[in-house]
């Protein structure tokens, strides 16, 4: 797949309007970018752990929080979410 | 600059009653009415409130021995850390408007040592910078040269401790966040080990990164605010459940420590003044230097920029225009979601959005994301076997000095680059600071890095304090 299409296809998946220029811009930008990420293929890596937290974690427990829904959003009136026009 | 003394100066002369809050509140309000229109270090600033609060302080009394540690203390806080009610922008066009409804849990635990906030500083958009040119609100300048950068992405935290803006600051440290702007700013920049400091409020960037740390004057000082903000956290998972050990300052250099010279990060610095001004001082004060290899550390860059920028596609999900800030009205669910972010997101955010995305796509996950965390393993590893041969390792901060504003900016794999020295040991979660060279550069600070092993704050800040007094 050309960059530029994959530009097109990764902006779709992460749910972002680029434009035009952007689309070139980036496009250049991301394959000296990924080539170089490209880099750590090379290394042996074989058998080695995937690392994504450094540390065991605590387990969560639920609690009771002093947090007002009304104080978060706009959208609530009279108790009850504010549906956009869309959804209607 | 307009100095103002230190937590510990203050907190002393506040205690013996030599000065009063209120009028050190007063003294920053001048300081920022100076520095604020060219530095653009905060983003919100509460200076009557502050005062108004420090007045308070002023007039109670404290039973002998009861002062909370930092009573009356201005700190100054970065704008992606939540402090309740009030604006928490992270520098986005996308958070706009967005006000905070609880705090984080380092705000809490200030607030109950009697820390007055002043304001909240400015930073690269969600902290994804190294320059603090990323700012929806505009970019922060070096008080030490307004041409030059401050360091990112704690670049408003650190200014504005430069000016006299703040006495301290909270800044925030993924890849370098903290200690790059100290080191640019002539300040103590401490980067906790992973889980000593709570996340819980801080914005999401890279959450198995993301550490909150102080940007303060000497290493005394960060000890203060470390000692009030660290410690397990029952709304962080991944909080270390031991409380801190206790911090001995005494100043001196522990009897046969042994410093490890990282070799790839002096053999690749190619500005030799800088090598000689993180060296000197640990030369002169005669400690054992021994030349340790870490060589995975060459490709950290790229390990790094993996994990964070994929991290970060999924935290930066949330923003759709649905339930924070900025909302871009379209026909359409989907349509809104991506024309909010594409008005909303800056080109920094945009940029690693989408790498960050492919990187975590089907077919390219093994290749890029996978390939990444087994790097990251292999990286620990190798600083483990250093940590067999020396106490603590030794390297630069930035193979430069503060650059100047717009010089980087169009090559984002440049900038990329220039944080080297303060990935590798952020991957591996091991606690590490930037404590001020007493040789400037061209005029400029230099930072001299230290990293201690896992957990080993306390030793590592006990020694960075004996350094700086060096």
């Amino acid at each position: 797949m050309t960059v530029g299409k994959q530009i097109v296809k990764v902006a779709d998946l992460a749910r972002l309007e680029l434009t035009e220029e952007e689309r070139k811009r980036f496009g250049a930008e991301f394959e000296k970018i990924v080539a170089y990420f490209a880099q750590l293929q090379k290394l042996e890596l074989e058998g080695e752990m995937m690392l994504g937290y450094p540390c065991p974690r605590i387990p969560d427990d639920p609690r009771e929080y002093d947090i007002k829904v009304e104080e978060l959003t706009k959208h609530l009136k009279q108790g009850q979410f504010h549906i956009p026009p869309w959804l209607v | 600059m307009n100095e103002l003394p230190t937590i510990a100066e203050l907190a002393f002369e506040l205690d013996q009653g030599q000065v009063k809050a209120a009028d050190v509140i007063r003294q920053i309000k001048k300081n920022v009415e100076i520095h604020e229109k060219d530095v653009n270090a905060y983003i919100n600033l509460n200076l009557d409130d502050a005062e108004t609060q420090a007045k308070e302080t002023d007039d109670t009394e404290y039973p002998a021995g009861k002062t909370p540690d930092l009573a009356g203390i201005p700190i100054a806080i970065k704008d992606n850390i939540c402090v309740k009610g009030w604006p928490c922008f992270c520098a986005s066009k996308i958070l706009e408007g967005f006000v905070a409804p609880y705090d984080a849990t380092v705000i809490k635990r200030l607030r109950a040592a009697g820390a007055i906030f002043v304001g909240k500083t400015n930073l690269d958009e969600f902290a994804m910078g190294a320059s603090n040119e990323t700012s929806a609100y505009g970019p922060v300048r070096n008080p030490l040269d307004l041409e030059r950068v401050p360091g990112g992405s704690s670049g408003g935290s650190a200014a504005a401790v430069a000016y006299g803006g703040a006495v301290a600051a909270l800044g925030s440290d993924t890849g370098g966040s903290v200690r790059l702007p100290a080191a640019f700013c002539g300040l103590v920049g401490f980067r906790p080990s992973y889980g000593r400091v709570s996340r819980w409020g801080l914005v999401a960037f890279a959450s198995s990164l993301d550490q909150i740390g102080p940007l303060t004057r000497t290493v005394e000082d960060a000890v203060l605010l470390y000692s009030v903000i660290a410690g397990p956290d029952p709304d962080d998972s991944t909080t270390y459940p031991r409380e801190p050990e206790e911090i001995d300052l005494t100043g001196e250099i522990p009897e046969g420590v042994k410093v490890g010279i990282i070799k790839e990060c002096f053999d690749d610095l190619e500005n030799r003044r800088i090598a000689d001004a993180v060296m000197r001082p640990l030369e002169d004060a005669g400690v054992q230097l021994v030349e340790v290899n870490v060589p995975l550390v060459r490709l950290s860059v790229a390990g790094y920029y993996l994990l964070a920028i994929c991290e970060a596609s999924s935290n930066l999900a949330r923003y759709d225009g649905i339930r924070y800030g900025l909302r871009v009205d379209k026909l359409g669910l989907r349509e809104t979601y991506s024309a909010t972010r594409g008005n909303g997101f800056g080109d920094e955010i945009k940029r690693r959005i989408l790498l960050g995305t492919f990187g975590l796509s089907a077919g390219y996950i093994d290749a890029y994301y996978n390939t990444a965390l087994r790097y990251r393993a292999a990286l620990a590893k190798q600083y483990a076997d250093a940590f067999g041969k020396v106490d603590f390792l030794l390297s630069p901060i930035y193979p430069t000095t503060a650059f100047r504003l717009g010089e980087k900016i169009d090559d984002p794999l440049a900038m990329y680059l220039g944080d080297i020295y303060t990935t590798s040991n952020a991957l591996a979660a091991l606690p590490c600071i930037s404590i001020p060279a007493p040789d400037k550069v061209d005029n400029l600070p230099v930072g001299i890095q230290l990293t201690a092993p896992r957990f080993a704050d306390a030793k590592l800040l006990e020694f960075a304090h004996a350094v700086e007094k060096i």
